[in-house]
């Protein structure tokens, strides 16, 4: 009874902050709108009995995501200047209202009772279960592979940024000290014995 | 809280991150801000089918999506950071070097 308040609630937060996050100029204010909208995502899965996933996405994507994009709007100087149309926004304009009104379509000739692919049924809402502890269930045997898989994703995308935005500095004329060591005498000595009177022909050692 | 409402909850705020996409002239950070409203929302699907069909799965896609989605937002943002220090501007509308 009381959830169907609390999920209008979080419904109009959620779609009143996403609403700003586009109609605001400045990419600040925008950002704050985000975050607000992610709260009222975890709000809406703790409705939905899952409460690990609720303070996943406050952890992630508000202290981690928002936070990195916080610091790149820092970082960066944008402008927040006002809009004007151009000639291909009359065409996306079309085409972001025809997918609208698809998706409205969708949404009202949903059926209910439709059968999930992969039915994984007992480890959800029985027994006391806690949320962490029915995911591990599955997270860490059925779906094991995807998990490592994540790993690796996540490495893959924290080398690919230090690759991409690594800067080295230029520091003057250091020592290579592995380059001095492995100097051999040949490379740098040959040894004449010119007759008096002589000079040493110099082929440029 | 039915499975209808949260359907059209969903698709409203996908709808909003793609119009917010579109109609994007300033600065690319907002359509990276709109990428991840349109993560969310399909995040949300995923969550609440899990609940309305009582089903661990879509909290265990959710999981993934979400990794995936941190990865992507750091490589646009590092992506973002590059292109910031080649051309000092981030507007959109500077943005034509491939254009013919």
């Amino acid at each position: 009874m009381i959830s169907n308040y609390l999920f209008a609630a979080f419904s109009a937060g959620i779609l009143i902050s996403s609403a700003c996050v586009v109609f605001l100029s400045n990419p600040m204010y925008a950002l704050l709108a985000l975050i607000v909208a992610f709260f009222q995502a975890a709000g809406l899965f703790l409705l939905f009995k899952a409460e690990f996933l609720a303070m996943l996405v406050l952890i992630v994507y508000i202290g981690a995501v928002c936070i990195l994009i916080l610091f790149v709007v820092m970082f960066l100087n944008v402008a927040s200047v006002k809009r004007q149309l151009s000639r291909f926004q009359k065409a996306s304009l079309f085409v972001g209202l025809a997918l609208l009104a698809e998706m409205i379509l969708v949404g009202l000739l949903w059926q209910k009772n439709m059968q999930p692919v992969v039915h994984h049924k007992q480890a959800l809402f029985g027994d006391g279960m806690s949320n962490t502890m029915s995911l591990g269930m599955y997270l860490y045997t059925t779906y094991a592979f995807a998990f490592q898989v994540c790993g690796v994703i996540l490495l893959v995308a924290m080398i690919g940024a230090i690759v991409l935005t690594f800067k080295k500095e230029k520091r003057g004329r250091p020592q290579d000290i592995a380059t001095q060591n492995a100097r051999t005498p040949e490379a740098t000595l040959k040894m004449t014995n010119p007759p008096i009177g002589q000079g040493v022909d110099y082929d440029g050692i | 809280m039915t499975e209808s409402n949260l359907v059209i909850l969903a698709l409203c705020l996908f709808s909003i991150g793609t119009f917010g996409i579109i109609f994007q002239r300033n600065s690319v950070i907002k359509v990276l801000l709109c990428i991840e409203l349109q993560l969310l929302a399909a995040n949300i699907l995923f969550v609440g089918f899990s609940f309305f069909h009582e089903s661990i799965t879509g909290q265990l896609i959710t999981i993934f999506t979400l990794t995936v989605a941190a990865a992507e937002a750091a490589i646009g943002l590092a992506i973002l950071v590059l292109y910031y220090r080649q051309t000092n501007s981030i507007e959109i509308e500077d943005i034509h070097h491939l254009r013919g």
